[in-house]
């Protein structure tokens, strides 16, 4: 009994100081990955403060870019979303709409307000999709093409899409993101500096919720009034302004957001296109393309451009938020099991060796033991295994040091694209920082463990296919 | 029971681990705090300056603009720093919207504030990108003056774009050939897209020319660069005369996929000349290995689109086994060509019905009339 | 018809610029920040003695918008005289407008006095 006692101490101890020991580690990489930020956001800011003197738009070397926008059942929307995307400020775009099955009028919609007419031709190239019934062209707006097929989830919309279009890159849009007038102009930048290399960019998302938005244009930016979407205002700066930018600056973005990359068309046909089975199929889908390229030895770069190109609405109840933060934790732990192979493997150089561990450390990993840590720690103290000055510590080092990571990504932001311009946003978004170390941070390590339950018991994916609409969570 | 903490040979109670971490902590969370709070109020005053002086500045520049007897220096001397900041900030808005004699108003207010000036002097001391902006405001004052009277030469070749940019719209080349060899001589790595593009514009005016130093220096160049030159003859107007394309044909045998691929369809634009047009060579081409340089080979064909490089095209279509390399040419030939020999058209197959479909309707949504009743 | 040119355009300066110019040429000036703002000013019944419309702009460009007078689309007259605003060395976009039913074209950057001169033109004619 003695000795089981003294066990269980030891245990506890050692966990505690593992714990702690943890947390310094990820806290450090969190830290190195705010200062590269901060210095490639330095580099940014001057670089697009150059405005060289010649008209963009009458220059002949600019790629196409084509769109593919899954739809499901977004009758209430979708012609909307096709005029505001016909209304891009790009060069050559061309839209594909895939109609993914829908059971209502998406498709006599379309079919109604754009003048849409059946292709009689047989489609030449084999798509690995579901079954294609019909190809639309309109007779007014040359650049569309919309395509009628059974459902299939979202990748396999994706894909037919990326199938079908003409155009040497893509960009994967949800139908209830709204993308920025220049965004395209913007992201393109990577594919114009290195044409031969480059093969993915990935652009800022922000938070829609409370702006102004009208016909595609943002009209003012504002900072939600409740809670929720308010503290993921400041996870999404940070997320992006810190995590992704410093990541980029290491060449080691793994990360790029569905709601908004840019892609090359042909590479990602070559690596069979989205997968099937996945529940994160933006995280996947880049994870798979540095694991191909590295596989062939091919020079490459994914791009990330910090300037703000999109906005979507997120959650604001906790019960969709959560939904929503389950299915990411669960497609997080597919896609890194998944392509384990990658982790500590020098063939994958720097992403391999370093950035995927510490990712999966992090935001894997991470929560799983803070979690443990919250509960363990205190009532480790509690029955006096530990000193409150431990737990103290570790509270310090989680929430603390969280708060001051939240304020690093505001100061980010406000130094370079300041879009919150009047300081009394500033100050509330920094109150949200705090907030977002109080109580979220804390509820999203529940989340993740629910996450990770949920994926060991294996359950499905979106949740079957009948759902309403792919990006919305909202019911 | 305060445990105490060894580590390197110091001992350390965990009271004092604690209180060192929270001082450090909680010190940055202050100056996290008070950087950012601000910074946010510096800039958000910085604004609201200038936007309350904006739009009467704006009247008033819009007026002498137009007006030749604003007198502008008493107009500028009586301005604060932050209006000429923002006046400054106008007139790059609308140098670069107008031409003609309203631009050369605009230019004078430019001297005025002495823009050119101050762009001389951070050419000479600046950093790399205070030299691309000094270049980009003396292009639009068009002062290439200033740029010669600097002690400065190119060193990137973001600053060699910037130059030459300079000079061609203030004509200050002898001859486009000059401008031509400034970007390519010696240039060792390859462009932006704003680089790209001055080499086009320059070109344009003398194909020839950038044919002909294309051709003595390509095989300096590093692969990017030489792909974006071969892009930039794609676009070339057609018609060129130059004899010596040897230079193009050879690239057409290059390791480099991405390099056989602009040149072909660089040859597509220039390449009349006969020893391209051997049988022999032309189906050798045909038979390349990689799916994506045939796709450009087809477009070639079809942009020349003469019996011979149509026969040679419909025959490898109709051996082509990838099919959406095989669509690639089909729609090349849908945009060049209405009509097809009914037996080679069905031989095609499904690609050259789709092609064909989709170009009518192209040309459909194009014209307006035709459409709605 | 009001004798008011509809400027339309998403860029600014050249919205200052432009009217600024025909202003002071006589003319009264009436500014839309895109194409469905216009379309929706047209729609009302608004009929200016010419139109000045931008290729390029959000929500609805000028060519279509083009295309949507000359439809008779609109309670305007479908021959109303139009000008386009592109961008130089874009050829294609002057071909589609000429194809969609434009009178005359300025490409950008603009000498004020052209477009004086090509306005002035249309509307005489």
């Amino acid at each position: 009994m003695h000795t089981l006692d003294h066990a269980v101490v030891q245990f506890i101890v050692g966990f505690g100081l593992f714990v702690v020991g943890f947390y310094v580690l990820i806290n450090g990489y969190y830290l190195c990955i705010h200062v590269l930020a901060l210095l490639e956001l330095r580099d940014d800011v001057r670089e697009s403060r150059w405005d060289p003197p010649f008209r963009r738009f009458a220059s002949p070397f600019y790629p196409g870019i084509g769109i593919v926008v899954p739809a499901y059942n977004e009758a209430a929307t979708v012609v909307e979303s096709v005029q505001s995307l016909l209304a891009l400020n790009y060069p050559e775009v061309e839209i594909v709409v895939v109609n993914d099955g829908s059971t209502d009028e998406t498709l006599e919609r379309l079919v109604e307000n754009f003048d849409l007419e059946a292709v009689e031709a047989e489609v030449p190239i084999d798509v690995p999709a579901e079954e294609i019934h019909d190809v639309y062209r309109s007779t007014i707006y040359e650049e569309l093409l919309v395509v009628d097929k059974d459902n299939g989830g979202k990748s396999d919309a994706l894909n037919a899409g990326v199938w079908l279009t003409d155009m040497p890159l893509f960009c994967a849009v949800d139908s209830d993101t709204v993308i920025d007038r220049d965004a395209l102009l913007e992201l393109v930048g990577p594919f114009l500096e290195r044409p031969e290399t480059a093969v993915a960019s990935g652009g800022v998302i922000r938070v829609a919720n409370e702006c102004s938005i009208e016909d595609g244009i943002v009209k003012s930016v504002t900072l939600p009034k409740t809670g929720l979407p308010g503290l993921q205002v400041m996870e999404y700066l940070r997320a992006f302004y810190s995590g992704r930018l410093g990541l980029n600056r290491i060449k080691g973005l793994i990360l790029i957001s569905g709601a908004f990359g840019l892609f090359r068309t042909d590479v990602v046909r070559e690596i069979g296109g989205y997968r099937q089975d996945t529940i994160t199929e933006d995280f996947d889908i880049v994870v798979r393309l540095h694991r191909h390229l590295m596989d062939e030895g091919r020079a490459y770069t994914v791009d990330f451009v910090p300037e703000p190109v999109a906005w979507t609405e997120v959650p604001s109840t906790r019960r969709v938020l959560g939904r929503q933060r389950r299915r990411w934790y669960r497609g997080m732990v597919e896609t890194v099991v998944t392509n384990r192979r990658m982790l500590f493997n020098p063939t994958y150089g720097r992403v391999g060796t370093v950035v995927m561990p510490l990712f999966v450390a992090a935001e894997t990993i991470g929560p799983l033991v803070e979690g443990i840590g919250y509960l363990v720690l205190p009532l480790a103290w509690y029955f006096g295994f530990l000193d409150v000055e431990f737990v103290l510590i570790f509270f310090l080092l989680t929430t603390g040091f969280g708060v001051f990571l939240s304020w690093f990504g505001v100061f980010s932001e406000v130094w370079s694209f300041n879009r919150y311009d009047s300081p009394s946003q500033i100050v509330r978004l920094l109150w949200y920082g705090v907030l977002e170390n109080l109580g979220y941070r804390q509820w999203k390590t529940l989340v993740a463990w629910q996450g990770l339950l949920e994926y060991l018991k294996g359950v499905d994916t979106w949740g079957a296919m009948e759902r309403a609409g792919f990006g919305t969570e909202e019911e | 029971m305060t445990e105490i903490v060894s580590a390197f040979g110091y001992s350390v109670s965990l009271t004092v681990v604690l209180i060192v971490a929270a001082l450090v902590i909680g010190l940055a969370l202050a100056v996290m705090f008070w950087l950012t709070v601000g910074l946010s109020i510096y800039r958000s005053i910085e604004d609201t300056r200038r936007a309350r002086v904006r739009d009467e500045l704006q009247e008033q520049l819009l007026e002498g603009t137009f007006d030749p007897d604003f007198d502008w220096e008493t107009w500028v001397a009586g301005l604060s720093g932050v209006e000429r900041d923002v006046v400054e900030s106008l007139l790059d808005e609308y140098l670069r919207e107008l031409d003609g004699q309203n631009v050369e108003r605009l230019r004078e207010l430019g001297d005025a504030l002495g823009i050119a000036d101050r762009s001389k002097r951070r050419l000479e001391r600046g950093g790399e990108y205070e030299r691309l902006y000094a270049l980009t405001w003396l292009t639009l004052l068009e002062r290439p003056e200033n740029l010669h009277a600097a002690e400065f030469s190119p060193r990137t070749q973001r600053e060699r774009a910037a130059v030459a940019r300079l000079r061609y719209e203030s004509n200050d080349f002898e001859n486009p050939r000059e401008g031509i060899s400034l970007l390519l001589e010696g240039a060792r790595s390859q462009f932006t897209v704003f680089g790209q593009d001055t080499l086009y514009r320059i070109g344009t005016e003398d194909p020839e020319a950038l044919l002909d130093v294309a051709e003595r220096n390509y095989a300096t160049w590093p692969e990017p660069l030489l792909v974006q030159v071969l892009v930039v003859c794609r676009h070339l107007a057609a018609g060129v005369t130059t004899e010596d394309l040897s230079w193009l044909t050879a690239a057409l045998e290059a390791d480099n996929e991405a390099v056989r691929e602009a040149a072909a369809l660089a040859l597509g634009n220039v390449g009349w000349r006969k020893d391209v047009r051997s049988d022999l060579f032309l189906d050798r081409l045909v038979a390349d290995p990689s799916p994506r340089v045939r796709g450009a080979i087809y477009r070639m064909l079809a942009r020349w689109s003469d019996q011979q490089a149509l026969d040679t095209l419909l025959r490898a279509l109709e051996n082509e086994f990838d099919p959406r390399t095989r669509l690639l040419g089909t729609e090349a030939l849908g945009s060049q060509r209405d009509q097809l020999p009914e037996e080679r058209a069905t031989a095609l197959g499904d690609a050259w019905t789709w092609s064909h479909e989709h170009a009518k309707y192209d040309r459909t949504a194009r014209n307006p009339g035709g459409v709605r009743g | 018809m009001s004798g008011e040119i509809l400027v339309v355009d998403d860029d600014e300066p050249i919205r200052l610029l432009v009217s600024h110019r025909l202003q002071s040429a006589g003319y009264d000036v009436r500014v839309c920040e895109d194409g469905r703002e216009a379309a929706d000013l047209l729609a009302e019944g608004f009929e200016p003695t010419l139109a000045v419309l931008d290729v390029m702009m959000p929500r609805l460009d000028g060519t279509r918008l083009l295309r949507m007078i000359r439809n008779s689309e609109f309670p305007v007259d479908a021959d109303l005289p139009i000008v386009m605003l592109t961008s130089r060395g874009r050829e294609e976009h002057v071909l589609d407008g000429f194809e969609s039913g434009a009178d005359d074209y300025v490409t950008k950057p603009f000498r004020a006095a052209e477009l004086l001169a090509r306005v002035r033109k249309c509307i005489d004619e």
